[in-house]
């Protein structure tokens, strides 16, 4: 990605602070000489697509390039061609058809964004589409813990989101080592809301046990003001999250929040949705996770 | 010439990296910690932890959310109370060249008690081993080798920068009023008697109940002079530490 940026007689072009630029530069903000960008310092992609066959800004005012005398001035051109009246390609030069696509070959959705809900919500019904979530997510049938909630599940009616923290690195399988981090981040929470915790009698500091359809997990409550329950179609739904912090490795630092999460991913990478699943919770006087 | 620390709160994330940073370059041991409903761990400052983000939050009353992150630790008095409340000479030391200021291994002879309710800021520690009193030195180790302090060094985010006093203090200005535009409760926390200078966007006691030696926006604040005179201690025990 760095191909081009280290020049013999300029040295390392990204160090570059020269603010210098032509009118029609000044008039879309754009710096050639200040820092660098790959490849061969273009700022924008496929820009040729914003002239007509002759080489002419469609938009004068904030032209990026434009064919004057035989040349293109402005922006670096996308693919050195003289314009298409002369015998250039299209502008999407690395497209094979040349031409800009809402949907490329090869996708197993779109082409155009659509919200699903996730593969378990608290509603029954997609306000914005007949199709309630992604007809075309991955699931996996493989145990019995591959199980999703029915729409609006009255026992799993909270929504979990996952997350990582500054502490440790993902799962924390190392960083739960180091004795420094550790102390800083120990034990697996539950962020919930002063609603939420005053609806199920906990407090801040309290054991509790979270609950879905797959499996249960112990943490500590982190009642914050940062947690707020949303109003959705007029019902309230209410919202924790738990880092992906933690793990059995270590003893007494909880459990992995995996054991509550879905196993769904996303169409085309299979990328797991940890971001969204349907709990329970409840206190409880002791625990053994922790 | 004299050294200082500008700690601009606006900037700091809440990594954590100055605590990290500190307690590695120490070699200071792992404390045991529990999660209990906060991310300010250990819970305070100790004989093995000189360095400790402090967390807290606020409903405001308009429905926003505020959450403040103050990476405490000793202020480096230019006029120590806590030397002056030493009985040895040699205890409690001012390095001439940086202000720093040092706890000797002498301060295990000193009455820590005396020492502790003398600061305004609630920084000394008894290291319960070696019977030391325990603090900030502003890595004078390191300062000495040219390199930054630790909490300096570790600062992604760029919050903290050590200097020459003259030049923190301009920074510190210049800071000042760039933050007050936004926030008309913008302040430099003491600026005139310390030497690790905070810039706080709100009244400080919302960031710590010791964010200042002068906490009059806090219940049972005393003045400066007051403070001096040592008379504080047994009001400062009866306050509630606000934390979140």
């Amino acid at each position: 990605m760095y191909c081009g940026g280290y020049s013999p007689t300029e040295g390392n072009l990204a160090k570059r602070r020269d603010l210098t630029q032509t009118p029609m530069q000044a008039k879309i903000h754009l710096y050639p000489k200040f820092a660098w960008a790959w490849p061969v310092n273009r700022r924008i992609l496929y820009n040729r697509a914003g002239v007509d066959l002759n080489g002419t800004p469609y938009n004068p005012a904030k032209a990026v390039i434009a064919w004057q005398d035989g040349k293109w001035v402005g922006d670096v051109p996308d693919g050195p061609a003289k314009p298409m009246a002369q015998g250039g390609p299209y502008p999407f030069i690395m497209q094979t058809e040349g031409h800009g696509q809402l949907y490329g070959p090869g996708r197993e959705d779109g082409p155009m964004p659509e919200h699903y809900e996730p593969a378990e919500t608290p509603l029954t019904k997609n306000p914005f589409s007949s199709q309630m979530s992604n007809p075309c997510m991955k699931t996996v049938h493989a145990s019995e813990y591959d199980v999703l909630c029915k729409n609006g599940d009255p026992k799993y009616p909270i929504v979990l989101t996952t997350y990582c923290m500054t502490e440790h690195w993902c799962s924390g399988s190392e960083t739960r080592n180091g004795p420094a981090l550790l102390e800083a981040e120990p034990q697996q929470y539950v962020e919930l809301s002063h609603e939420l915790a005053k609806e199920k009698g906990i407090k801040n500091g309290d054991f509790v046990l979270v609950e879905s359809l797959r499996g249960k997990c112990e943490a500590v409550a982190m009642v914050t003001v940062r947690i707020k329950p949303f109003t959705v179609m007029g019902k309230t739904v209410h919202l924790v999250g738990m880092p992906f912090a933690f793990g059995w490795t270590k003893p007494k630092c909880g459990d992995a929040v995996n054991r509550l999460t879905t196993s769904v991913g996303d169409p085309n990478t299979t990328i797991p949705e940890y971001k969204a699943c349907l709990v329970n919770l409840k206190k409880i006087a002791k625990a053994t996770e922790l | 010439m004299p050294k200082a620390i500008l700690i601009d709160t606006t900037k700091c994330t809440a990594c954590r990296g100055c605590q990290v940073g500190c307690k590695e370059w120490k070699n200071y041991p792992p404390v045991a910690t529990k999660q209990r409903g906060t991310h300010q761990n250990p819970p305070d400052l100790g004989p093995y932890n000189v360095k400790l983000v402090r967390f807290s939050e606020h409903m405001e009353s308009d429905g926003t959310v505020k959450w403040y992150f103050f990476p405490d630790a000793c202020r480096h008095c230019l006029d120590a109370p806590c030397k002056s409340g030493a009985s040895l000479e040699d205890s409690i030391i001012q390095d001439k060249e940086t202000g720093a200021v040092i706890y000797t291994e002498k301060t295990a002879k000193e009455n820590f008690e005396a020492i502790k309710s003398s600061c305004p800021y609630d920084i000394p520690r008894l290291d319960p081993k070696t019977k030391r009193i325990v603090k900030c030195d502003m890595c004078i180790d390191r300062v000495r080798a040219n390199l930054l302090p630790m909490c300096v060094k570790s600062c992604a985010m760029g919050a903290m920068t050590f200097g020459e006093r003259s030049d923190i203090l301009k920074l510190a200005a210049t800071r000042l009023v760039a933050v007050q535009k936004n926030n008309p409760k913008a302040q430099l926390c003491d600026m005139e008697n310390v030497s690790i200078i905070y810039l706080v966007a709100d009244a400080p006691g919302k960031y710590h109940k010791y964010a200042v030696a002068d906490a009059s926006d806090s219940p049972g604040y005393m003045t400066r002079k007051e403070m001096l005179a040592g008379v504080f201690a047994p009001l400062r025990k009866a306050t509630k530490q606000l934390q979140g």
